[in-house]
């Protein structure tokens, strides 16, 4: 069944920032507790320079603390009772070309993104976020805080005394913008742009951008991308979960390229979250494997 | 002076002479009849393997036309809501040239459709390989070549018809019927479960020539279709998967691709089992004109299928690399559980 059909709830932008809102039931939110607890965690209509995209991407950021901060406002939050709550969120136009402002500069882009910000701390029966667009998860996610594998102590993912959730990021590309990332830099140097380590603790599920035409994809190592200098300072990026590529990127397209104004690597400290082989995030993922076993024969 | 001759004495030694002859006379025909027996025993086992490897062939046929039914032809109709999964299903969407579940017959009628599937209700019958395939033997014979649905236990009546439990435990057993799902087997978690299907062949060859009677290879193999989460890996790709990093990176956890596998450097290393569907390289990808040089020499693995754990090894050149499944049998599609 299709995530969005899975969704608790459903948020779609189109051209002009409108923000529609369904619950799982397809019902329309358009007031309420519900609709202001959901737009209040939401911001339109910004604009960063993606450096691998060579173009402007109108984002739509979700801040995630605010949006989970009065979860008796979310009704439909695990509405399946499993546990945790999946929220679709998409920007309808994709393609279209639209003004916007990055530092007082009109700006035309027909890319579009979402942001995940302040994710730090996620409902504790575990959320997945699905969208359309390439998301951007900017700063430590589902780590309780800063955590101690940002400091080089790369086998405690999570501050003490936070239980990290079960959580998924589904998009059509995954970003990872540092905690000291800054909009208004986006369009500068990449001196401009220093990372600081950071840690996310999530299933990532997304697309690629395949080899070809004279590009390497960026192989596994690229699975996320990344838009900073993370060298300066020896800044790491720490990952716990389980990472799945599933088709070829369709919004999220530019080429992975070995060239220092776009990004320069962190140091990768990627784990594989143990966590999932006795529990999953929020919404039903299954693969099917078909295999064959010893074959076994009598002779006559 | 008188010479006495010993008559009796050369009447012995041809005897002796006589004796000997027929002795290697006997030596020489119980080495030929050995001969010829071990020559049949030789000759048996090379119809025994034959016979073997074109059951194992029509195996191979069975199984691809299986999976390809069951990739291309599945639905989730209704299971949001409490309602069936066909996607899986039972004996009846496996119609082969040789065997319907309903009488047995060949040359038998459709498959029978199952509802809601996309984008074809009807699977094709699954048609006998031609013989030009097994070109060493063209006067084989096939009895039997079916697919069914079969219980976890792979329980079967006389007539080698499946049968199930009528409850967990009971001890009694009933006739599973070629329209319903079989039983399925879970572990180790509830959210990883598999469903089984026996194929069977069976084939004859000539045995010692056209007039010599035959000899008959009845084999068996178990297909599963196994559900799981892709939670389990830390890194499942759909498509080809390439690790070039050009600084050390190291993955703990299981890795698996369906496409190819190209690693050309050093600098990674993987801590657990990794497996493809494809080719595995130790270079670069040929899509991948970005990079150029040689790396170390491409080594041809061909490993178990069955997903071990895999130690990190040191080739011969330095490199820190790793050792992966070949698993073309592992080939992993996504339940259409969609982004958007």
């Amino acid at each position: 069944m299709r995530y969005y059909n899975q969704a608790d709830y459903r948020i779609l932008i189109d051209s002009s920032n409108n923000i529609t809102i369904t619950d799982y039931t397809g019902a329309a939110i358009t007031s309420g507790s519900t609709y202001n607890q959901v737009t209040g965690a939401i911001t339109t209509n910004q604009v960063i320079q993606d450096n691998r995209e060579a173009t402007f991407v109108r984002l739509t950021t979700v801040d995630i603390a605010s949006l989970t901060s009065a979860m008796n406002k979310l009704p439909a939050w695990n509405h399946t009772g499993s546990g945790g709550g999946i929220i679709y969120i998409s920007d309808t136009s994709a393609g279209t070309a639209i003004n916007c402002t990055l530092n007082g500069n009109t700006v035309s882009t027909v890319k579009r993104g979402i942001r995940l910000k302040n994710g730090a701390t996620l409902p504790s029966g575990g959320m997945t976020v699905v969208a359309e667009n390439p998301v951007y998860i900017q700063g430590d996610y589902n780590t309780g805080g800063v955590p101690p594998s940002d400091s080089g102590t790369y086998t405690s993912p999570t501050v003490n005394g936070y239980t990290r959730t079960n959580a998924a990021v589904v998009g059509d590309a995954i970003n990872v913008l540092s905690g000291a990332w800054s909009d208004a830099n986006s369009d500068k140097a990449i001196s401009q742009r220093v990372a600081t380590s950071t840690t996310v603790n999530a299933a990532l599920v997304t697309g690629q951008v395949p080899s070809g035409s004279g590009f390497y994809s960026g192989g596994g190592e690229n699975f996320v991308r990344f838009l900073e200098d993370w060298q300066k300072n020896s800044n790491t990026f720490t990952y716990y979960g389980s990472m799945v590529e599933l088709f070829n990127s369709l919004q999220g397209t530019g080429k992975w390229q070995a060239n220092a104004s776009t990004y320069k690597a962190p140091g990768l400290h990627w784990y594989y979250d143990t966590n999932f082989q006795s529990g999953s995030p929020p919404g039903t993922l299954q693969i099917a494997a078909y295999l064959q076993q010893q074959r076994w024969y009598q002779v006559y | 002076m008188n010479r006495k001759i010993d008559i009796q004495q050369s009447g012995n030694g041809l005897v002796v002479t006589l004796s000997v002859l027929a002795t290697i006379l006997a030596l020489l025909g119980a080495a030929v009849s050995y001969t010829a027996h071990i020559s049949r025993i030789s000759q048996r086992s090379r119809r025994i393997a034959l016979a073997m490897e074109i059951a194992d062939g029509h195996l191979e046929y069975l199984f691809t036309n299986w999976r390809n039914i069951y990739r291309n032809t599945w639905t989730t109709y209704g299971y949001a809501s409490g309602g069936t999964d066909y996607s899986v299903v039972g004996t009846n969407y496996f119609y082969t040239a040789m065997y319907n579940p309903s009488n047995g017959c060949s040359g038998c009628a459709t498959p029978s459709p199952v509802p809601y599937m996309t984008p074809s209700a009807t699977p094709p019958q699954i048609t006998l390989p031609a013989t030009s395939y097994f070109p060493t033997e063209p006067n084989y014979t096939v009895n039997q070549y079916r697919i069914q649905a079969v219980d976890p236990m792979v329980d079967l009546d006389a007539s080698g018809n499946a049968l199930k439990e009528t409850a967990w435990g009971s001890g009694t057993y009933t006739s599973l019927d070629p329209a319903a799902q079989p039983p399925p087997a879970f572990g180790p978690n509830t959210w990883q479960y598999s469903y089984f299907y026996l194929a069977a062949v069976d084939v004859s060859v000539p045995a010692l020539g056209t007039n010599a009677g035959t000899v008959t290879a009845k084999v068996r193999r178990v297909f599963e279709k196994k559900f799981d989460s892709p939670w389990t890996y830390a890194m499942l790709f759909m498509d080809d998967l390439e690790f070039q990093p050009s600084t050390a990176f190291t993955m703990t956890g299981a890795i698996h691709t369906n496409g190819g596998l190209y690693i050309g450097t050093s600098n990674f290393t993987a801590q657990d089992r990794v497996s493809y569907g494809g080719d595995y390289v130790d270079g670069y990808s040929p899509n991948d004109t970005s990079h150029s040089g040689s790396t170390t020499a491409s080594r041809s693995i061909v490993a178990t299928p069955t997903p071990t754990t895999i130690a990190t090894m040191t080739s011969s050149s330095g490199r820190t690399t790793v050792t992966p499944i070949r698993c073309r049998r592992c080939v992993i599609t996504i339940k259409p559980t969609t982004v958007s």
